[in-house]
């Protein structure tokens, strides 16, 4: 049977991670796959700790705030030390829904892809779409990963993405820090691993603040178009 | 040069010299990243004793002032230090990670939070 694991990375997210917490627990899969959840403590400094240890959630306290890209690392080396087949990135605010989690393994277990990404733009099956800036920023990122990495994704700064053994090996060693999810593609697509994209629900946060906030978005936009566009011209022995 | 300047300069760089190796001696600077700072004071003292040598390649590398070389010179040098320094500090940051992520992982097994 595949052993699968969910990282849920988490930042001071007291007022919704049992919740998600909960329903990823209640989730009985149709395929015959075992279901794990570790939950990424980012040295929050609410009560975060507290509500994963009453309710003995499996989670792992960082003991210092790493960000959100050391965070998800770490979910990785658990994932690679105790032997997962599959690692799925979930997010703790209560965006993603987990129903869609074998549509978004679906291309794993077949050997389809060897990491896929859940999408709000492929077609309309989520009616959240984010804000009209963040969708204009998606679609830039979009555009530098075409012409930059020559691969095609509709929704890069997805949180919600499944990774097989062999990216679960390359990501404990090396995982973007800064801004993890549009890195990691240029990465994945310069090591020739196969990236798919499949339709998911989101919602909208339902607490708390997007590790990507709104004053910050230029920035960011700057950023990650430096790291897409630096890292597509990396070596791929210094993408390992 | 004026001999209260040359003067001056001679008796910073030695106590810059005395504070530099004091702190190697308390563990609190490694000498890998003193050495640089060391061999700047050497230069610089080879120069106070042979101030015509300043002169000299001032002359030779066109430098209308002496001073002008020698300004040229320290923001070169200044900017190579703080650049190796960012570089040192993003080693560092990676060896940081990388200690509180296997850290971290460890105690949560010990304690068996996970």
């Amino acid at each position: 049977m595949k052993k699968v694991l969910i990282i849920i990375p988490a930042y001071n997210e007291e007022n919704s991670i049992l919740n998600t917490c909960k329903q990823v627990l209640k989730y009985k899969p149709k395929n015959k796959i075992k279901i794990d959840l570790i939950v990424i403590n980012d040295g929050s400094i609410d009560k975060t700790e507290e509500i994963l240890k009453n309710k003995k959630i499996p989670h792992i306290n960082l003991i210092k705030n790493l960000g959100i890209g050391g965070a998800v690392q770490t979910g990785y080396k658990y994932a690679y030390e105790n032997n997962y087949d599959y690692a799925v990135q979930f997010d703790g605010d209560g965006q993603h829904n987990i129903n869609y989690l074998e549509n978004i393994l679906e291309p794993l277990l077949n050997n389809r892809s060897d990491f896929v990404i859940g999408s709000r733009f492929i077609n309309d099956i989520s009616s959240f779409k984010s804000t009209r800036a963040r969708r204009i920023g998606i679609k830039i990122i979009s555009f530098l990963l075409k012409i930059f990495a020559h691969i095609k994704i509709t929704d890069p700064t997805s949180g919600f993405r499944a990774a097989n053994s062999e990216c679960i090996k390359l990501f404990q060693n090396n995982y973007p820090k800064e801004y993890p999810e549009p890195e990691s593609i240029v990465i994945l697509n310069k090591l020739k691993y196969k990236i798919s994209e499949v339709p998911v629900e989101m919602n909208e946060r339902t607490n708390g603040v997007s590790s990507i906030r709104a004053w910050k978005n230029a920035y960011y936009m700057i950023n990650v178009g430096i790291s897409i566009i630096i890292t597509s011209f990396k070596k791929g022995k210094d993408c390992k | 040069m004026s001999k209260i300047l040359r003067y001056g300069t001679a008796i910073f760089v030695v106590i810059f010299a005395i504070i530099i190796l004091n702190y190697i001696r308390k563990n609190k600077l490694n000498l890998k990243y003193a050495l640089v700072w060391l061999a700047l004071l050497l230069i610089m003292f080879i120069a106070l004793l042979v101030p015509h040598l300043l002169e000299f390649l001032a002359k030779m590398l066109g430098f209308e002032l002496v001073s002008n070389m020698i300004f040229l010179c320290a923001i070169i040098v200044l900017l190579c230090i703080t650049f190796s320094l960012t570089i040192i500090i993003s080693r560092q940051a990676n060896s940081i990670r990388l200690l509180t992520q296997e850290i971290s992982i460890l105690k949560s097994h010990i304690r068996g939070d996970n």
